[in-house]
């Protein structure tokens, strides 16, 4: 039995089968300049409207978190198209790299019985050859959807967060790399806490933004009943590779200009957060770190090659929210965007030379 | 006082400051230090609760609580004075003081504060009540009080600065502080109503400053001593801004030195200061002499102006130097006295204590408070009146003619048959005393006579007769003229006096004097031979006249200090005497800040050296028109905001982040330059004219950009 078979009997996960043959997705040539980069995130982003309505603030930081290399966490209720946006975006990137036999897309399904092997994967003893063979887990994928992620052991949890922080796991003492481009959408449901395991600070740390998906406009639910279960004219919008992706990011890295003062005006918010009374634990200097690609990628998909103080604005809530311990009844949203003004009023001031 | 700005900690702690400076210029005068602080607590905590939660609290709700804070800040108030605490009661005052200033300084602000967030209608009454808070107490200032606001002008007086000066210089502060808050507004409508009301402000700053200078020549109809008396007394002058109605020419002999009608508004006018030289005669009324009338004129009795009579009395204001005058008064009889008087308003006519003889003009200590200064040399008669008895008036010692004169009586045959019938009466004893006969005309007037400032109904021609043998109702005018001329049907001579009566028992222990223009006052004099003139005044014994309110003797010592050449009117020594114009040196200061702001305004126009600048021009324009960018927005949304107004701004905006967070590159210069005249030239478009004039005008736009 090679890999590949014991793979695909034993995960028992869905595979993507897309409904139609892929069409040739691959650009041209790879992408060269931001505005490739753009063209990417423009397919991408089409194909997830296409399956989830309404939810357009939503896929666009799933894009940034997808291009500044970080995992988010989606937070709601049961039946706001979670799994549904996840899946899109898992099966809109295909694999240009067969060799390394990797799914596009995979999703786990957090349980409380569930083992860290069945995340990872596991050791079996292969009676043909006589000798153990490792068998992989769910991680080995493109993008991987957890679902209900608090809802498993802690041990489990670790074992995930090994994979989402180092992109690679250790079984039997071995360590297997997972592909770079390895993206975690995970979601937690934020009401039903009866026998669930929240997340410690630390480990919603490893996840750069946690969403909230508030209930989408009328329009867009009218327009959900309204398509849904009926088959779909057959649309078929480009896909893009996995080579595009982990170009970008690249792409993005270097191209995009981050001014001192941008970096000053992030460094302040933190110190500002930490120093604020309200605020028991305060964000991490790898949050900051992880910050910087975040905003490259949406001053890219914003049409700009420079960080600017609107690109901290709309992403400094998604960043610190989730990775602050306030203390009760303190808005962090608020607080938030209390904090903000100053150092932004700073950096906006210091464009038109101090004053 | 917009609520646009009140995010801002800066200008919450500005706006939370002019309403505590506000709230003391009115509570000062009214409260303990106690109530003061627990006033200004309140306010303090009013303005920050607001500033922390105002955008949480709904107006209505927020006034209601505030209502009912200034409330409860009354009922306990009530409680504490209402009700015997076991404490005393001096502890119970203090403690209602500050309970209830505090409560309702606390809840009418936050009331106040939380409305005006909501509507502009209220923040326009805020301001109001903070302009009237202290244009209030720059009223209690006016009429020459010079001792009032007491607090601030006893600080003043101790710095030795002239608390005119100070009031004016806080006058203008406030000025400023309004203009910086008004000035500093979002929309363009708001900032014209904000320059109209700083236009009206430097108005009323531009009237403080110009009362620095010397004081206004009053012309004040109660102090018809003022002002009629050099003026010829032949010619009638019905309807000259006296008469108040009664015209006839005893309305102009009578009416203009009614004993100081004490009508009208405000408290009385200081006049005159008074320097007393020597220990005080006793006598419990001082009489200030200015002028005399002698002539009989129909019913009526002028200014003698031929020379013949009265040469004692001193017509004109001497030039300079010393003027004596011959004096009929005996030295045996009388003691001289010197005083030095300093007059606040002008007189055509020197008045003098008693019976002036020398009058010499002094160098005016304080020019800009004084108008005359001179000392005069006094007779005093020593002998009270009542010994004076068996003394003759026959005007012996009188020319023939000044005999004649100061006898000459009206046609009317009443007179007579009435000083006989009074005369009639005396003790037998006394039959023939001239003095006597004085003294039982004297004693007819007081008990039949009822005065009254109302009477109004003197008129005709011959409005002393119909006083006398009417209902003997008048005040002090008709009162002389009838005494005078019952004297003189008994052969007295006589004549009316004009001046001032001041009341001994009003004064201070201090050897200063505090004329007043309700001290006016018309009394008859009585020559007798071998004495000279003697005061010979009537005091009615009925009077309608509510009592007059007690003077204040600060005001007394201030000026007697002043006079004294004690620039700190007599409250301390001055550090160093400090004798600048402050107010005009504050309103050099603020044209000084005006014209420094414009031209900040215009360099900052004009540079356009680097993008940055050419940006910041453009942001300027903005700010102008209260389109500036708000605390804590980014750049993008300001952009985005005035989309609106200004399609441009936001790739200008855009071009202007990218040479500054990425880098300079070829074309962006220029592209900027290009942008930057699009938006301008929309803002052109767009706005009214109005608004572009108001936009040019205002001096401080820039200091708003960020």
């Amino acid at each position: 039995m090679t890999p590949n078979d014991a793979d695909a009997l034993v995960t028992q996960l869905p595979t993507p089968t897309p409904s139609a043959p892929a069409p040739d997705v691959a650009p041209p040539a790879a992408p060269a300049t931001l505005d490739d980069v753009r063209r990417v995130a423009q397919r991408l982003r089409e194909r997830m409207r296409d399956q989830v309505m309404g939810r357009d603030d939503i896929i666009e930081l799933v894009l940034v978190a997808l291009f500044a290399d970080g995992h988010v966490l989606l937070e709601d209720y049961p039946g706001s198209g979670k799994t549904t946006l996840a899946k899109a975006l898992g099966h809109s990137i295909v694999d240009d790299r067969r060799q390394d036999e990797l799914a596009d897309f995979r999703r786990i399904q957090f349980t409380p019985d569930l083992l860290p092997s069945d995340v990872t994967g596991v050791m079996i003893f292969d009676t043909v050859t006589n000798a153990f063979s490792f068998r992989r887990g769910p991680v080995f994928a493109y993008v991987v959807l957890v679902d209900e992620i608090n809802r498993t052991s802690p041990k489990v949890q670790s074992a995930l967060l090994e994979a989402m922080a180092e992109k690679q796991v250790t079984v039997d003492n071995t360590t297997h790399r997972l592909d770079e481009l390895f993206f975690v959408l995970a979601t937690q449901n934020p009401l039903d806490s009866v026998g669930t395991y929240p997340l410690p600070m630390a480990q919603l740390d490893r996840f750069l933004f946690k969403l909230s998906m508030k209930h989408i406009d009328r329009a867009s639910e009218l327009e959900v009943l309204r398509t849904w279960g009926t088959p779909r004219a057959p649309r078929e919008l480009p896909k893009v590779t996995r080579g595009d992706v982990v170009t970008s990011r690249g792409l993005v890295r270097q191209q995009v200009a981050v001014d001192e003062r941008v970096q000053e005006c992030l460094v302040d918010i933190a110190r500002l957060l930490r120093a604020d009374k309200r605020v028991r634990q305060g964000v991490s200097t790898r949050c900051l770190v992880q910050a910087i690609p975040a905003l490259q990628t949406l001053a890219v998909l914003r049409g700009r090659d420079y960080v600017s103080s609107a690109d901290l604005e709309s992403l400094a809530p998604v960043l610190f929210a989730h990775r602050l311990d306030v203390a009760p009844g303190v808005q962090v949203d608020a607080l938030i965007t209390e904090t903000l003004r100053g150092p932004i009023d700073r950096l906006s001031r210091q464009t038109i030379g101090g004053a | 006082m917009s609520a646009a700005g009140d995010a801002r900690p800066s200008v919450a702690a500005l706006k939370a400051l002019v309403l505590v400076v506000g709230a003391l210029f009115f509570l000062v005068p009214i409260s303990t230090p106690a109530g003061l602080a627990a006033a200004v607590g309140g306010i303090a905590l009013a303005c920050y609760v607001t500033f922390r939660f105002g955008a949480r609290i709904r107006a209505g709700r927020g006034a209601l609580v505030g209502l009912g804070v200034v409330l409860a800040g009354w009922l306990v108030e009530r409680l504490f004075t209402a009700v015997a605490w076991p404490w005393s009661p001096q502890t119970s005052l203090v403690l209602a003081d500050a309970a209830s200033l505090g409560l309702i300084a606390a809840g009418a602000v936050f009331a106040l504060r939380v409305l005006s967030r909501r509507l502009r209608g209220v923040a326009a009454v805020e301001f109001a009540l903070v302009v009237a808070a202290v244009a209030h107490a720059f009223a209690a200032h006016r009429h020459e009080r010079i001792h009032q606001p007491r607090a601030l002008a006893d600080l003043a007086w101790t710095n030795g600065v002239d608390p005119q000066s100070a009031l004016a210089v806080i006058g203008v502060a406030v000025v400023v502080l309004a203009a910086m808050l008004l000035l500093e507004v979002r929309s363009a409508t708001r900032t014209v109503a904000a320059l109209l009301i700083v236009a009206l402000l430097g108005l009323l700053a531009l009237q403080l400053g110009s009362s620095l200078g010397p004081p206004k020549k009053l012309e004040e109809d109660e102090l018809g001593l003022a002002k009629d008396d050099a003026e010829e007394k032949g010619a009638p002058k019905d309807g000259d801004g006296q008469g108040d109605g009664t015209g006839g020419k005893a309305d102009k002999d009578g009416k203009d030195n009614k004993d100081g009608k004490g009508g009208g508004s405000g408290p009385p006018q200081p006049v005159a200061v008074v320097l007393l030289q020597d220990e005080l005669p006793d006598s419990p009324v001082l009489y200030f002499r200015q002028a005399v009338r002698s002539k009989q004129v129909g019913d009526a009795l002028v200014q003698d102006t031929s020379g013949l009579l009265d040469p004692d009395v001193p017509v004109a204001v001497p030039a300079g130097g010393t003027l004596s005058l011959p004096s009929p008064q005996a030295p045996a009889l009388h003691q001289a006295f010197d005083t030095t008087m300093f007059l606040l308003v002008d007189h055509a006519q020197l008045p003098g204590l008693g019976h002036p003889d020398q009058l010499t003009m002094l160098e005016n200590p304080d020019p800009r408070r004084f108008v005359a200064a001179y000392s005069v040399r006094s007779q005093l008669l020593v002998r009270p009146p009542e010994r004076l008895f068996g003394r003759e008036a026959s005007g012996g010692s009188l020319s023939e003619a000044q005999r004649a004169a100061y006898l000459a009586l009206p046609g009317d045959p009443r007179y007579r048959e009435l000083s006989d019938r009074i005369v009639r009466d005396v003790d037998p004893r006394f039959v023939g005393d001239d003095v006597m006969k004085a003294f039982a005309l004297k004693q007819y007037l007081e008990k039949q006579g009822f005065y009254s400032l109302a009477q109004r109904q003197l008129v005709g021609e011959t409005p002393t007769a119909n006083f006398l043998f009417g209902e003997l109702k008048g005040y002090c005018v008709h009162f002389a003229h009838a005494a005078t001329f019952l004297f003189r049907s008994q052969g007295i001579p006589a004549r009316v006096a004009l001046g001032y009566a001041v009341q001994t028992s009003r004064r201070g222990a201090g050897s200063s004097v505090l004329i007043y223009g309700t001290d006016a006052h018309a009394w008859p004099e009585i020559y007798l031979e071998g004495v000279g003139w003697v005061t010979f005044d009537i005091y009615p014994e009925r009077s309608d006249e509510p009592p007059r309110p007690p003077m204040e003797q600060e005001l007394e010592v201030v000026y007697g200090e002043l006079a004294r050449k004690d620039a700190t009117g007599g409250r301390g020594a001055p550090v160093t005497p400090l004798d600048l114009p402050l107010g005009r040196i504050a309103l050099g200061l603020v044209a000084a800040a005006l014209v420094a702001a414009y031209a900040v305004k215009l360099t900052r126009r004009l540079t356009r050296a680097t993008p940055a600048q050419v940006y910041r021009a453009v942001l300027d324009r903005l700010s102008d028109v209260g389109a500036g960018r708000h605390f804590g927005e980014s750049r993008e949304r300001h952009a985005q905001r005035l989309a609106p107004l200004a399609p441009s701004f936001q790739p200008l905006t855009d071009a202007h982040l990218r040479l500054s967070l990425k880098g300079p590159e070829p074309d962006t210069a220029r592209r900027l330059e290009q942008l930057a005249r699009a938006t301008v030239a929309e803002l052109h478009a767009r706005l009214s004219l109005r608004q572009r004039l108001t936009a040019a005008l205002n001096p401080i736009g820039w200091w708003f950009t960020r």
